[in-house]
């Protein structure tokens, strides 16, 4: 153990009996030793002295208003993000239908005889699906 | 008169986590000491102090589900409160600190009772201040938690995530400075 860990350590109170003894014994030997005892212990006053500062008053009300703030923007931002998702997703689903009604009145197969039935792909009732239809 | 007893932490803690902002604030009020202790001894008085003492328990409040007590809640505030501290250290710009500081000093408040012994006490905190604030920021966290605040050396570690040994060495060579500059002030 250096000087300084048995310095540091007798200032924590962990210095152990015996090692407490040699220093003490110790010091009388060595005046530079003893000064910077003096010293270390006298900074270790004036820091355990120093005052704490303590935050302006009202600092829990301002802490709990920014985890309001940020619950609000965090619920925001949710929202936003539903919104832009379903914005993109009901462009594309129309998207789609008009694909898809385009093709059925232009290239698709003829299955009905009527502009609705034919845009929406709906097959022409046929006698076999009336007889179904009716069993069922 | 009888005080109402205070809830433990245990329960603070619990309410905190189903939502009730107002069982956090008195976790806030209850720890603020703590963390104000670990953020002006790291980055002297003003408004980053402030700004890093809000975002430490903002921090806390979104790790409530995580936080499961295996240190006690002052141990995890200051944890949070040091590396926030050392990551605003960083930003900031030296100079910028050193002209504030002083003013910033001038503002404490008084506790009225005896002036003499308010500007010894003034006088002290103020030297104290500018000695740590001469520290590099590993030395001064080391010396804000061992010297200031109390916590023994394997909680220091603990806290800064380094081995005891380091926290001896950075501590003994932070004291040798500190006692450079006590030596220059008696000159």
């Amino acid at each position: 153990m250096n000087d300084a860990e048995i310095l540091l350590r007798e200032l924590e109170g962990t210095l152990l009996p015996e090692h407490l003894r040699e220093l003490e014994a110790s010091l009388g030997a060595r005046p530079e030793f003893a000064l910077q005892r003096r010293r270390w212990r006298h900074i270790a006053e004036e820091l355990t002295k120093a005052q704490a500062a303590p935050f302006r008053p009202m600092f829990a009300d301002r802490v709990v208003a920014r985890i309001g703030e940020a619950r609000r923007l965090s619920e925001d931002t949710i929202y936003m993000h539903l919104r832009w998702m379903f914005a993109r997703v009901a462009v594309a689903g129309v998207a789609l239908a008009l694909v898809l009604g385009v093709y059925n009145v232009t290239g698709g197969p003829e299955l009905s005889d009527t502009v609705v039935e034919t845009l929406l792909g709906l097959p022409a009732p046929s006698l076999e699906s009336v007889v179904m239809l009716a069993d069922a | 008169m009888s005080a109402v007893e205070a809830p433990p932490d245990e329960e603070l803690l619990e309410r905190a986590r189903g939502g009730d902002d107002r069982a956090f604030r008195v976790l806030v009020d209850r720890y603020q000491g703590v963390v104000a202790a670990t953020v002006t001894g790291m980055l002297g008085l003003g408004d980053d102090a402030e700004d890093v003492g809000q975002e430490t328990f903002i921090r806390f409040h979104r790790s409530l589900d995580r936080f499961r007590g295996e240190s006690s809640v002052a141990t995890y505030l200051t944890r949070i409160a040091i590396n926030l501290s050392l990551t605003a250290l960083k930003r900031r710009r030296r100079w910028t600190e050193r002209f504030k500081a002083p003013a910033r000093a001038a503002e404490r408040v008084s506790d009225g009772f005896d002036p003499e012994r308010d500007r010894e006490r003034q006088r002290q905190t103020d030297w104290v201040r500018a000695a740590i604030a001469a520290l590099s920021p590993q030395h001064r966290a080391v010396v804000v938690l061992r010297m200031i605040e109390g916590y023994s050396t394997r909680e220091t570690a603990e806290i800064l995530s380094v081995p005891q040994g380091t926290v001896m060495s950075r501590l003994a060579r932070a004291m040798g400075r500190l006692e450079s500059q006590l030596k220059e002030t008696d000159r």
